[in-house]
């Protein structure tokens, strides 16, 4: 039931006619209506469930909103992750470099 | 899943675009023991052919020496084949803990621990050691190994520019927050033959607190004076907290690979690394063998002394000659052509002259640095490379490459 709930929430932020966002703010407005969804879900959406089990089996949880950055080039697929784009665009900049050390046998 | 034709058709085009891309790896089937001379079956089917071998890891020509031959048979007999264990089941025999107690001996460290191989010790260490707090700095041309290893580890990972120590200290300054700092580095890197500056590099480890492990396994054997290795070339001996080296290459040629360094990080590979937790133990048979290899070793200095030898005496040949070398001190002569279907045309024409090279090129080096990676070994007589570098200067003159600057390649064959 908290599933379905969680599923069909929407969140609609009407913006003035004049408002052109980047890329960036986009990506900013719709993480934030993401948080708002997340923490303010009614019944118990299931990552709460999953929060619960690790728990239980002794983890101890903590969540943040983190963002994600990912590059991909043919079958290669590199991600990082940070609190600020500065720290996930470093991640992935190492990621992609340790790609890049192919070597010889 | 069945696997269905949708699914076979997926595969066949993947291995049909390593092909187009000409990366498609075709294996040469050697028909004589491992040596300075080999019979090589190649193309498959073709009339096998005695070629000059300079493509082995053999440094040390103890591959089929028949001393080591004799020992393995030996431990062969006295402890079977295998052991159908893990070392801390059933698997530690008296031979392992000797060997393992004659390379911390051979390599002047605390402790050593065995490892299916050196990938698997490089694949192990890093997650057996450190965690989230630390920072692993890696030189930007370490041996894929180590990259595996690094990213199987929580520790955060970064890099620094190719043996610039400038840029390494930059690094170190940056991560002085992080709980422990490892700086890894191959002792000689296998792309170019050039030695880590590993004296500056342990100077830099004592100023910002960090750790220094080496991978040496191009160096074991025959780099230094008495071929401890990297460490005892640039006089740091004992100040390298970790090395991971292989028995695979000057040692004997067989197979395995070790850890060795201070007594509690390589406890703590045996309490945690995952490839010796949950793989097979060395074979009794490569144990022995490679017993046999440091006896061999620590009684004379002559086969490292002759591989120095050849490895000068080959470079000289070659500048000779005019072919466009990387510099360096080791037995790794990499002959630079630029030109990925130079490389691969190159090493076709002398293997019909009778010489048994390869071509490397991207995604294995850099795009623009194909080559020819020439290695030397002490089991080369000077007749084999008085023989190799005529192949190489006939081949050299038919594609017009002798006395030829690198910007006049990529001139003539394109970057």
């Amino acid at each position: 039931m908290g599933a379905v709930m969680v599923e069909t929430q929407a969140l609609e932020i009407p913006l003035p006619d004049d408002a052109h966002p980047t890329d960036d703010e986009r990506a900013m407005l719709e993480a934030l209506c993401r948080l708002i969804l997340a923490v303010r879900a009614d019944g118990d959406p299931p990552w709460r469930a999953v929060a619960r089990r690790l728990e239980t089996a002794g983890w101890d949880i903590h969540w943040r909103l983190a963002w994600l950055a990912d590059a991909r080039r043919g079958p290669e697929c590199e991600q990082g992750f940070g609190r600020t784009l500065d720290e996930a665009f470093g991640e992935l900049e190492q990621s992609a470099m340790l790609g890049e050390l192919e070597g010889c046998p | 899943m069945a696997f269905a034709a949708p699914v076979r058709g997926h595969y066949r085009s993947e291995l049909e675009g390593l092909r187009q891309a000409g990366l498609f790896k075709e294996e040469r089937y050697i028909r004589s023991p491992q040596g300075a001379d080999i019979t090589v079956e190649f193309p498959s089917g073709a009339p096998p052919r005695e070629v000059i071998n300079l493509c082995a890891n053999n440094y040390l020509g103890l591959s089929s020496h028949a001393d080591v031959v004799r020992a393995a048979h030996e431990g062969l007999d006295c402890r079977g084949y295998g052991l159908s264990s893990v070392r801390f089941i059933c698997g530690t025999q008296d031979l392992h803990r000797a060997l393992e107690a004659r390379l911390t001996a051979f390599l002047g460290t605390e402790d050593t621990l065995l490892f299916p191989s050196c990938l698997d010790a490089n694949a192990g260490l890093f997650e057996a050691i450190l965690g989230e707090p630390d920072v692993i700095l890696a030189d930007r041309l370490v041996h894929a190994s180590i990259v595996d290893g690094m990213r199987l580890c929580k520790a955060q990972q970064d890099t620094y520019k190719h043996s610039d120590m400038a840029h390494l200290e930059e690094k170190l300054a940056e991560h002085r927050d992080k709980r422990f700092r490892l700086i890894v580095t191959d002792g000689v890197f296998s792309m170019d033959g050039d030695v880590a500056k590993l004296d500056e590099i342990v100077a830099l480890a004592a100023r910002y607190d960090a750790m220094v492990c080496v991978d040496d396994s191009h160096a074991t054997g025959f780099m230094g004076r008495t071929g401890r290795g990297t460490h005892e070339l640039k006089g740091v001996m004992g100040q390298v907290d970790l090395i991971t080296t292989t028995l695979g290459k000057a040692l004997g040629g067989a197979s395995g690979g070790c850890v060795s360094g201070r007594r509690e990080l390589v406890e703590l590979c045996r309490q945690r690394a995952r490839p010796y937790l949950f793989s097979n133990t060395v074979a009794p048979v490569i144990v022995a063998g490679a017993l046999k290899v440091l006896d061999l070793l620590c009684q004379s200095t002559e086969r490292r002394d002759r591989l120095e030898e050849n490895a000068r005496y080959w470079r000289r040949l070659l500048t000779e000659a005019g072919f466009d070398l990387k510099p360096g001190e080791s037995p790794i002569v990499p002959v630079m052509l630029y030109h990925a279907k130079l490389a691969q045309d190159v090493a076709r024409d002398l293997f019909a002259e009778g010489v048994y090279v390869v071509g490397f090129f991207f995604p294995v080096v850099p795009k623009g640095q194909a080559r020819i990676r020439t290695q030397l070994s002490a089991a080369h007589e000077r007749h084999h490379l008085d023989r190799a570098i005529e192949a190489f200067v006939k081949v050299g003159r038919r594609y017009d490459i002798l006395g030829k600057s690198k910007q006049e390649i990529v001139a003539r064959y394109g970057p």
